[in-house]
């Protein structure tokens, strides 16, 4: 019987670096150097005003959750129910997808605040968000 | 720089198209459970039963739009190669659940622009004999080829399927409105008593509000009966001008109104869980057709899931924004009730076969096609909605009935 592995990510040419970042603990995102805007999936352009003038900047890693769901059927067999996945508002702007790591899963709120945690799969470290 | 800080003004639909064009042959297959037949196989019959529908003939077609399953490709290719048809007009589409009104609509602005005269449209799928038909076919059979799944910010934290997307603007919709899940029952409850009265239905035992709450938990905020149904299935209309339509076999039902929206930006965007494309896309239909939400007399809403009827009130006007609940609740969905949706028992109790059966269901009503127990007293004005690509693509349809 194999290990069962959680799935990873297989970046696109756009979002090496983010990944890069993040094994190395640090939430990157994309900030127009034009609009100031942030935004998320990393791209080439800024999705606002269209400008190709932007850098990586570090995020501080608090959010607030969007939206979430709780996992009850098993989908996967690395993703043992019940677990929470929900949509996180980060303090720059952008909303990201994010395991949200709770003791109790029965507290989870809309509009609670959410800090930066991590989350390891074989080799590759993934965001992931806990309240505090 | 700037080139598009806000979005341009609105545009509408011609109105000049309103009731020129009409839908004047409706057909399905078997539902349910259907082994030994391709999702091919299925939409061949459903075509074949709508042009028997309509009485016309293999000739009269020169136009073919199609929405293939996951797994297959260049479908219209296919389905024409099965039908022994060339056409004029035919492709394929790739708006989810929205695939089957922007077929319609694409036949109307087709036929307008004079690249054809008949257009046969329809959908089929197999998903319960490719993917649920047993346990390991369950486990080992992908609902969406791995290549069509997005590579990153997805599976890795653990997020699969369309149930927990859609979930997820439940959860948010609960937060702000204090939506309740007897509100989403109440949905499920009302499509599961139109399903009893339809021998087609794949659902066949009544379901009340307390069985509902016992259902199998899948992702909160859903249990099993917020989920629609796993179908074998296909369904196909034919789609020709008003003026044709009067020398054909059945009481034309006329294309009055349309609109489409895609929150391309995705479901995550600004308040789109909670404010669906249904909303503008809705607007536009209503603009075209000239009418209101009010004299709508049946709705036949894209019901993926319990919650997304109840957004979908609120973004057609049918009730103010937050109250879908309890408007759903007041039985205003029944039958007999203020705005009966869904009769035939929907995705969720009748089978899912991601929106054709609603259009067919919209024009079988306006045929006044049913005896008194599924028949919509006098209905003349119907909407039927359709959505898809997990929450972005919305599509909207105002049928009237046409004259005898």
């Amino acid at each position: 019987m194999n290990a069962v592995h959680q799935p990873t990510p297989r970046p696109s040419p756009e979002t090496v670096p983010f990944w890069e970042a993040c094994q190395e603990g640090r939430l990157i995102l994309p900030k127009c150097d034009d609009c100031g805007s942030f935004w998320f999936p990393p791209s080439s352009f800024c999705p606002e005003c269209w400008s190709p003038s932007w850098s990586w900047v570090a995020a501080d890693g608090l959010a607030s959750l969007h939206a979430f769901v709780v996992f009850r059927r098993q989908y996967h067999p690395a993703f043992e129910p019940p677990y929470a996945v929900g949509v996180v508002h980060l303090k720059e702007g952008p909303r990201i997808l994010s395991r949200i790591v709770a003791v109790d899963l029965a507290k989870l709120q809309v509009g609670m605040p959410l800090k930066l945690t991590w989350d390891q799969a074989d080799e590759w470290k993934i965001p992931a968000f806990q309240p505090f | 720089m700037a080139r598009q800080k806000v979005m341009a003004e609105m545009s509408n639909p011609n109105k000049a198209l309103r009731g020129k064009y009409a839908i004047v042959g409706v057909g399905q297959s078997d539902l349910g459970q259907v082994p030994g037949q391709s999702s091919l196989g299925l939409l061949n019959e459903a075509m074949h039963n709508a042009m028997d529908d309509a009485g016309l003939s293999k000739a009269d077609v020169n136009g073919v739009i199609c929405r293939g399953p996951d797994d297959i490709y260049t479908h219209h290719q296919r389905m024409g190669e099965l039908l022994g048809l060339d056409a004029e007009f035919s492709t394929t589409l790739d708006n989810g659940g929205a695939s089957q009104i922007l077929s319609v609509i694409l036949a109307v602005m087709a036929i307008d622009a004079g690249m054809c005269d008949v257009v046969l449209c329809g959908y089929g799928r197999d998903s319960w004999s490719r993917t649920h038909r047993d346990t390991s076919t369950k486990m080992s059979v992908p609902l969406v080829p791995p290549e069509q799944e997005r590579s990153e910010f997805n599976a890795e934290v653990g997020m699969f399927g369309a149930v927990a997307m859609h979930a997820l603007g439940a959860s948010r919709h609960m937060a702000l409105y204090g939506t309740s899940k007897d509100d989403l029952g109440a949905i499920a409850v009302a499509f599961r008593e139109h399903a009893l009265r339809n021998p087609a239905a794949q659902m066949k035992q009544p379901l009340s509000l307390e069985k509902y709450h016992s259902g199998r938990p899948i992702v909160d905020p859903f249990n099993v009966y917020d989920c629609s149904l796993v179908t074998d299935g296909a369904g196909a209309v034919v789609v020709c001008s008003a003026e044709r339509a009067r020398d054909l076999r059945q009481t034309p039902v006329l294309i009055s109104g349309f609109g489409t929206f895609n929150n391309l930006r995705g479901w995550y965007y600004d308040e789109h869980m909670t404010d669906t494309a249904a909303r503008r896309s809705g607007e536009k239909a209503f603009a075209m057709a000239g009418i209101r939400p009010e004299d709508i007399d049946t709705a036949q809403l894209y019901d993926c899931f319990t919650y997304m009827v109840l957004t979908q009130l609120e973004d057609y006007g049918f009730c103010k924004k937050g109250d879908g609940g309890p408007f759903a609740a007041s039985g205003a969905l029944s039958i007999d009730g203020a705005l009966p949706c869904n009769t035939s028992g929907g995705q969720l109790s009748e089978g899912h076969v991601e929106g054709v059966l609603q259009i067919i269901e919209g024009v079988r009503q306006l045929r006044h096609a049913y005896d008194s127990e599924r028949q919509v007293t006098d209905a003349e004005w119907a909407l039927v909605s359709g959505h898809g690509g997990n929450t972005v693509c919305h599509s909207s349809l105002i049928l009237q009935r046409g004259g005898e």
